[in-house]
């Protein structure tokens, strides 16, 4: 059979023009389409579709863009804070270092005290609430929050009864967190936006009349600790069906949720520890979808 | 990055969230010293990414692209005729691209944006086979809507 007669792919024509086949095949090509008028005419049709299409492409949606300048300057003032608290981050890094390498005595003692007094007060601080061996919160100083800090989350309601909870017109999926608002939490917090290992979770969930208000979201880890996302959403099923069979009055779920959710955890449950281990269940995680690089 | 976003049927803000987003992640991505091989696609995919958890949340789907589709201005043809027939072309072109298979309509639009195949297909996270056949169907499909 003639080589003319073999006519090339589209697909073949693409890549060979975009330079993306392997230089033995792409000078077969080559050779195809000195001889091949059909070839020749194939490829330049589809090349110039495709600007063609690109010009269309750009000007319909150039048209509804809005203005990128202070988009631009929003971007670098986060970028710039990112780096910020990176350096600092790095700077109490190399301090540490920078102790250990000059096996300075006296202040590897000193931290060392440091450490044993803060362990000690973890040991002997009483555990409101909880129940005895249950270990709670200590990942917050390492910047996990289980629970969030009530400072900056006391917990926000909208006005509704048990009837608009139970009665479905409040039984939609959870309101989406619009994206700036789950930045604002994640910097009030001072972490960094980390939608892989953290959910911004409300405290009152919406099941209970909770608000989409920063005062009650707080980015809760997915799975790093025992008291994660997954289990909280267990008491907060719970909580609902309680209040709903009238077995808890509203006031008192929102109220028990959002002053300490772990200690309401026990007290629903009736168990010192999560039910089921949900820790390693990862729903709506997003690391599993981006690049392996 | 925002036209494509736009593409997948992302409000305006949305899209600028997510790519300030995608943005930061990148340079955290960076600053922990890792691969910095076809950044360009590495970012549009974090973006796509995200785009379509926040389509999927906020179940917008394809109706706000219609719709900014259908409300396109006029380009800058001095000529009313030709303007109108250019709208007319456009508008044709891109009811094509709307109801093209979304994998089809994101290589595209990425191709229309300058992203090389191989940024393509890291994107999209598929061969550079894939993003030539999906280019070639889809272009098939322009050259017929276009008459060509």
């Amino acid at each position: 059979m003639k080589e003319e007669h073999l006519h090339i792919s589209d697909e073949q024509l693409l890549l060979h023009a975009c330079g993306e086949v392997p230089a033995s095949r792409s000078s077969q090509i080559q050779v195809h389409l000195e001889t091949c008028s059909q070839c020749r005419n194939r490829l330049q049709e589809l090349q110039s579709t495709l600007a063609e299409f690109g010009e269309v492409h750009r000007n319909a949606w150039d048209a509804v863009l809005p203005p990128v300048d202070e988009r631009r300057a929003q971007l670098r003032t986060r970028l710039a804070e990112l780096a910020e608290q990176e350096r600092r981050n790095e700077w109490f890094g190399l301090t540490w270092m920078d102790v250990v390498e000059h096996r300075s005595a006296a202040a590897v003692a000193g931290i060392m005290i440091a450490a044993c007094l803060l362990v000690a007060i973890r040991l002997y601080r009483p555990t409101e609430g909880s129940q005895p061996g249950v270990s709670r919160s200590m990942s917050a100083s390492v910047g996990h929050w289980e629970e969030p800090d009530l400072r900056l989350t006391p917990g926000a309601t909208v006005t509704v009864t048990e009837n608009d909870i139970c009665n479905g017109t409040n039984a939609k999926p959870e309101p989406v967190v619009p994206v700036t608002l789950k930045r604002k939490v994640f910097e009030e917090y001072g972490l960094a936006p980390r939608p892989d290992a953290y959910e911004v979770d409300y405290l009152i969930t919406p099941e209970l009349g909770g608000a989409t208000d920063i005062r009650n979201l707080w980015p809760e880890p997915y799975r790093d600790t025992v008291w994660n996302a997954h289990v909280k959403d267990q008491l907060e099923d719970r909580l609902h069906q309680m209040v709903c069979h009238g077995d808890v009055d509203l006031a008192t779920a929102q109220h028990d949720i959002s002053a300490d959710w772990i200690a309401a955890y026990h007290k629903y449950f009736h168990v010192s520890h999560p039910l089921a281990d949900s820790s390693s269940s990862n729903t709506a995680s997003l690391t599993g979808s981006l690049p392996r690089t | 990055m925002l036209r494509y976003l736009l593409v997948l049927g992302l409000s305006a803000h949305d899209g600028e969230e997510i790519i300030q987003e995608s943005f930061l992640l990148l340079f955290q991505h960076l600053r922990q010293g890792k691969s910095r091989e076809n950044l360009r696609g590495w970012v549009f995919r974090v973006a796509r990414n995200l785009a379509l958890k926040q389509r999927a949340a906020n179940q917008v789907h394809l109706r706000r692209a219609v719709e900014l589709n259908e409300a396109l201005p006029l380009d800058r043809n001095p000529n009313p005729e030709e303007q109108l027939q250019s709208k007319v072309r456009q508008r044709r072109l891109l009811s094509v691209v709307r109801a093209l298979p979304e994998q089809d309509k994101s290589c595209l639009a990425m191709r229309a944006e300058g992203l090389h195949y191989r940024e393509i297909a890291e994107a999209l996270g598929i061969s550079l086979g894939s993003v030539a056949a999906s280019l070639a169907r889809s272009l098939a499909r322009l050259s017929r809507a276009d008459g060509g």
